[in-house]
C-alpha cells in the first residue's frame, strides 16, 4: 500500500514538473446560490402581476457550480484553454403558473442535469509565424469577438454549443482585422431551428479596425446562412421536382440567410469630449418558394416568438450616435447625449443576448408588452436592466446569478438620452432624461405606399402609436462613515394600439394603453468591518395603467425593502440579498357598472451566494 | 415653472461654486501610445481590452482640505460589462511623504512586480480597484498582510468617461490637513484588474510571455516581469522622451520560468515623480 502511494506521489510530482515546464495553470471555483421565497405565488417586486409567475424570477432553489480552468502554454506558437463546469444542480423550477414549483422543498426536477461536469469551453490559440496573421483560434465562442451588436459573448457555451474558427491579424500597427467562421447551434435559426441539414450551416463574420491618435473606425460584416438539401435534386429522398436527373449526390440550396454590416467608430475632439457612432444595416431573405407561397412578403408560418422579423425579405438601417464627455468644464460636470434608432426589423443572431449593455439609457425599454403579451417595459425601467443586441425573443434571462438584472431588447425603438453626472466634493448628482418612440409608429394607419398593400387586404404593417418619457435624478453623499443616496424615477408612456384595428381602419381604442410610474428610493450603505459591508434600500413605487377610454384602470403601489450584505475573509466570498415587498393593487373596470377590486399581499425573498476561488 | 427655474438656478450656483473652491493642484501628463510597459508589452486579445484602456494620458492631484482628490485619465472610456464596478483598470498611487532614503517601503503591492528606488521609499499607497471593499481587504489580508496598514482605499471612487476619480481622506493617509502635497513624491501605476488573480497577486492581471485572451504578452510566464502597463515618469510633463524613459526604467527585469520560484527573478526599479523638483 505504501509502495503504491509512493508511486502515485512520484507520478503526480513528475506530472506537476512537466506542467510547470509547459506553463500549465489550473484554477478552480466553487459557487453556491440559494434562494428562498415565501409561498405568495412567487410574486416579487419585479414580477408582472398580470402574468403571474415570471419564469425567470420565481421559486426556491439551491444552485451549485464547480469549475476548473486549465491554461497551458504549449510552445511559442500554441496556447490551450479549457473550462469544465457544473450547473443546473438542484433547481426547483416548475413552469410558469402551472403550480408545479415546489416552494419549500430543495428537490431536483431536472434529474438528467444534476451536477454533471461538462466541457463548457475550450480553445486552441495558434500563433503562426506569418507576417500578417497574429492568432488562429479554434473552439467555443468565449468572450466578445469584435462587435456587441454582431459577434458578442455567449454565457452558456455548452447549451449554445457553437464552435468557430477565429483569425486575428493586422495590416499595420494601427489596422487590424478579424475573420470568423462559426458553426451555429442547430436551434439558432429563424424558427428556433436550422432545418434538418446542419453540416453546411455557417456564419461568416469580418471586422476591419483602424486606430489613430484620436480617431477609430471599424467595419463589421456578418453573414448567416442556413443550407438545406435541394428538394428539386433528384437524389433527395424528398424529391419534389420533375425534370432533374440522378447524379448520386444531393446538392444544397440556401432557403434562409441573414446579414449585417456596420460602420462604427469614435472621434475625440479633445481629451474631454468625443463622438461615438455606429451605423448598421441588417436584413434577411428566404427562399420565397418555400417560405412565402402567397408572395405577400410575410413568412407563411410566422409566429410571434421567432427571433427574426416576420418578413420574408427585409433590409433595414439602425444606428447609435453618442456624445461623451469627461469633465469638460473641469468642475465635475459631465454631460452625455445619445440618439439611437433600432429598427423593428433589425436582426442579429450573434449579438449580445445578455453580457453587454449597449445603450446609455438606465433600465430596460422592452415595450409596453413583450412577445407573450406581458407588460414588461416600465417594470424593467423601474428596476433597471441592460439593453442587448438581439430581438427580444432572443434575449437570455436564464439562470441569473445573484445580483444580475434582467436584460431587455431595444429592437423596435428609437430614442434620445440626456445623461449627466455632476461630481462635487461632497455630493454627486446623477440624472437622465429619455424620450422614446417606436420605429413602426404609424399613428394607427397602414402604409399605403407599400407595394405589398393591396388596398383592402390584411394589415401589412404593425400599427403603433407609441411615445414615452423616462427620467431619473439621484444624489449621493457621504456623512461620517455612511454612504447616503436618494433616487427619484419617473416614467410615462402610451401606446394607442399595437395591432388591432377595425376594418374601417379607424383606430381601435380598446387596446389603447397609458402608464405612469414613479419610484422614490433612499439608500444607506456602510462598511461595517474591513471584511463586511451592507446596503439598505427602502423603496416606494407606484404604477398606474389605463386601458381604452378609461374603462379599465389599475394602480399598483409597493413598498420594497431591499438589503445587501457582502462578506469576504481569507478568499471566502459571501453575499446575502433580501427583498421584502408589501403590495397594494387596485383594479377598476367597467362592464355594466363600474367596480373596483383590491388585493394586498406581501412577499419575502432571500438570496445568498458564496464562492471560493482556488 | 417656478420649480424649473429654481432647479436651473441651483445647478448654475453649484457649477460656479465648484469652480471657486480650489486648493493646491498638481497636474501630470504622459505621452500617448506608451501603454507597452517596458516598450514591448501587448494587450490581451479579447476586444474588451480596448486600445488605450491602459494608456495614461494625465492626472490631477488636488488638495481639498481634509481630502485629496486624484483624477487619473487614460485614452479609452471606462467600460462596465463585468466586474463589481468598472471592468479592467487597476491603479496604484505610491506616496513618498518625507523624501528620506530608505524611509518606508521599497517593495510594491505583491503582484505588481516592481521595486521602488530606496531614495524614493514610500509611506502609503492608494489602491484603486473595481472590486468590493470586502473583497479587496480579503485579498490584502491574504497576500499583503505585512503592509495592509499602509494600503489605503479611497473613500469614494467615481469612473467618469476616460478617467477614474478617487477621493482619499487625509486622516486615512495619516497626514495633517495643512500638509503640502506638492512636496510629496508620486508613483502612479496603471495595471489591469482581474477577479482571477494568481495566488501571489492582489487582484492584478499578469503579463505572460505570449498574450492570450485575458493575458498581456511580452513578459514572462514566471514572476520577474512587471505587471505594469504604464506609469508617470521623470517630470510627468508628457514630453515624448518620457515614453523611452519609462521603457528603460522598467526593462531591467529577469524572470525564471516558475512563478512560484522567485530565486531567479530580478525586479525592475522605478523612481517616483516629484512635482516640486
Amino acid at each position: 500500500m505504501t509502495k503504491r502511494l509512493v508511486i502515485i506521489g512520484l507520478v503526480l510530482a513528475l506530472a506537476s514538473l512537466a506542467f510547470a515546464e509547459l506553463g500549465f495553470d489550473v484554477a478552480g471555483k466553487l459557487y453556491n446560490q440559494m434562494r428562498w421565497t415565501n409561498g405568495a405565488s412567487g410574486f416579487g417586486a419585479h414580477t408582472n402581476i398580470w402574468a403571474g409567475r415570471d419564469n425567470e424570477r420565481f421559486g426556491n432553489f439551491v444552485r451549485s457550480e464547480a469549475e476548473f480552468e486549465i491554461n497551458a502554454t504549449v510552445s511559442k506558437y500554441v496556447k490551450v484553454y479549457m473550462r469544465m463546469k457544473t450547473i443546473f444542480d438542484s433547481d426547483d423550477y416548475g413552469e410558469p403558473n402551472d403550480g408545479s414549483a415546489n416552494a419549500s422543498a430543495w428537490q431536483t426536477y431536472w434529474t438528467d442535469q444534476t451536477g454533471w461536469f461538462k466541457l463548457r469551453g475550450f480553445r486552441i490559440d495558434f500563433m503562426p509565424p506569418f507576417e500578417y496573421v497574429d492568432v488562429i483560434g479554434l473552439g467555443t465562442p468565449m468572450g466578445l469577438r469584435f462587435s456587441k451588436w454582431f459577434m458578442a459573448d455567449r454565457r452558456y457555451i455548452d447549451r449554445d454549443n457553437a464552435k468557430g474558427i477565429y483569425v486575428q491579424g493586422h495590416f499595420s500597427d494601427q489596422m487590424k482585422w478579424n475573420l470568423i467562421r462559426m458553426w451555429q447551434p442547430d436551434w439558432q435559426g429563424y424558427n428556433w431551428g436550422t432545418g434538418s441539414f446542419h453540416a453546411e450551416d455557417a456564419t461568416w463574420a469580418f471586422n476591419l479596425n483602424n486606430v489613430l491618435d484620436n480617431f477609430t473606425l471599424d467595419f463589421d460584416g456578418v453573414w448567416y446562412i442556413d443550407v438545406e438539401f435541394d428538394p428539386e435534386d433528384y437524389d433527395n429522398p424528398n424529391y419534389s421536382g420533375e425534370d432533374d436527373e440522378p447524379d448520386g449526390t444531393m446538392s444544397g440550396n440556401w432557403p434562409y440567410m441573414a446579414y449585417g454590416a456596420a460602420l462604427s467608430g469614435s472621434y475625440d475632439f479633445t481629451d474631454a469630449m468625443g463622438l461615438d457612432f455606429n451605423v448598421m444595416m441588417t436584413g434577411q431573405s428566404f427562399d420565397t418558394d418555400l417560405a412565402d407561397a402567397d408572395e405577400d412578403n410575410i413568412v407563411d408560418d410566422w409566429a410571434d416568438w421567432w427571433p427574426s422579423p416576420k418578413y420574408a425579405s427585409v433590409m433595414t438601417p439602425s444606428g447609435v450616435l453618442s456624445l461623451l464627455t469627461t469633465d469638460p468644464f473641469d468642475n465635475g460636470f459631465s454631460p452625455n447625449l445619445q440618439f439611437f434608432y433600432i429598427h423593428h426589423n433589425y436582426i442579429s443572431y450573434w449579438g449580445s443576448r445578455r453580457e453587454h449593455d449597449l445603450l446609455m439609457i438606465d433600465g430596460g425599454i422592452d415595450g409596453i408588452r413583450n412577445v407573450y403579451g406581458d407588460r414588461l417595459g416600465l417594470n424593467t425601467f423601474l428596476w433597471g436592466g441592460d439593453q442587448i443586441g438581439v430581438r427580444h425573443e432572443f434575449r437570455d434571462n436564464d439562470f441569473l446569478r445573484l445580483g444580475e438584472g434582467l436584460v431587455e431588447s431595444p429592437v423596435g425603438y428609437w430614442g434620445g438620452t440626456f445623461d449627466f453626472d455632476f461630481d462635487l466634493d461632497t455630493v454627486t448628482l446623477m440624472g437622465q432624461v429619455n424620450y422614446l418612440g417606436a420605429t413602426d409608429n404609424t399613428g394607427g394607419d397602414v402604409d399605403k405606399e407599400d407595394p405589398n398593400y393591396d388596398g383592402e387586404g390584411d394589415l401589412y404593417m404593425t400599427p403603433r402609436d407609441f411615445s414615452g418619457l423616462v427620467a431619473n435624478l439621484g444624489v449621493k453623499t457621504k456623512v461620517s462613515t455612511f454612504d447616503l443616496g436618494l433616487e427619484f424615477r419617473y416614467g410615462m408612456w402610451q401606446d394607442n394600439g399595437i395591432g388591432e384595428m377595425e376594418e374601417s381602419r379607424e383606430d381601435y381604442t380598446a387596446d389603447d394603453h397609458s402608464t405612469n410610474a414613479m419610484v422614490i428610493e433612499p439608500m444607506l450603505a456602510k462598511q461595517l468591518t474591513s471584511a463586511m459591508s451592507m446596503e439598505l434600500k427602502p423603496r416606494y413605487q407606484t404604477v398606474k395603467d389605463e386601458y381604452g377610454d378609461g374603462d379599465y384602470e389599475s394602480t399598483t403601489s409597493d413598498i420594497v425593502i431591499s438589503h445587501k450584505w457582502v462578506y469576504n475573509l481569507g478568499g471566502f466570498d459571501f453575499w446575502l440579498r433580501g427583498e421584502h415587498l408589501f403590495r397594494t393593487s387596485e383594479y377598476t373596470y367597467e362592464e355594466e357598472t363600474r367596480s373596483t377590486d383590491e388585493h394586498d399581499y406581501s412577499s419575502h425573498t432571500l438570496q445568498a451566494a458564496w464562492e471560493v476561488k482556488f | 415653472m417656478r420649480s424649473k427655474s429654481l432647479l436651473i438656478s441651483t445647478l448654475i450656483m453649484l457649477l460656479l461654486a465648484s469652480t471657486l473652491i480650489a486648493g493646491t493642484k498638481i497636474e501630470f501628463s504622459d505621452p500617448k501610445g506608451d501603454d507597452k510597459g517596458p516598450g514591448y508589452y501587448t494587450y490581451p486579445t479579447n476586444p474588451i481590452y480596448k486600445p488605450g484602456s491602459f494608456d495614461l494620458t494625465g492626472a490631477t492631484i488636488e488638495d481639498k482640505g481634509d481630502k485629496i482628490e486624484f483624477v487619473v485619465k487614460f485614452a479609452a472610456p471606462v467600460s462596465f460589462d463585468w466586474g463589481d464596478y468598472w471592468d479592467v483598470q487597476q491603479i496604484q498611487i505610491y506616496l513618498d511623504f518625507d523624501r528620506v532614503e530608505n524611509s518606508g517601503y521599497t517593495e510594491t503591492i505583491p503582484g505588481t512586480q516592481l521595486l521602488v528606488d530606496p531614495a524614493n521609499a514610500w509611506e502609503k499607497v492608494v489602491f484603486i480597484d473595481p472590486h468590493t471593499v470586502p473583497k479587496i481587504n480579503g485579498e490584502i489580508e491574504m497576500k499583503a498582510a505585512h503592509m495592509k496598514d499602509d494600503i489605503v482605499l479611497p473613500s469614494k471612487i467615481k469612473p467618469i468617461g476616460k478617467s477614474l476619480k478617487a477621493t482619499v481622506n487625509k486622516a486615512d493617509l495619516g497626514v495633517a490637513e495643512d500638509v503640502d502635497i506638492s512636496k510629496w513624491g508620486y508613483g502612479i501605476l496603471m495595471l489591469s484588474a482581474t477577479g482571477f488573480p494568481g495566488d501571489w497577486c492582489v487582484l492584478m492581471r499578469r503579463v505572460n510571455e505570449y498574450e492570450g485572451d485575458h493575458r498581456f504578452g511580452g513578459g514572462a510566464d514566471g514572476a520577474g516581469d512587471p505587471n505594469v502597463i504604464d506609469l508617470f515618469v521623470d517630470n510627468a510633463d508628457g514630453s515624448d522622451d518620457e515614453a523611452q524613459i519609462q521603457y528603460d526604467m522598467i526593462d531591467g527585469w529577469e524572470s525564471g520560468m516558475d512563478p512560484e520560484d522567485r530565486s531567479d527573478d530580478k525586479l525592475s526599479v522605478i523612481k517616483l515623480v516629484y512635482p516640486s523638483q
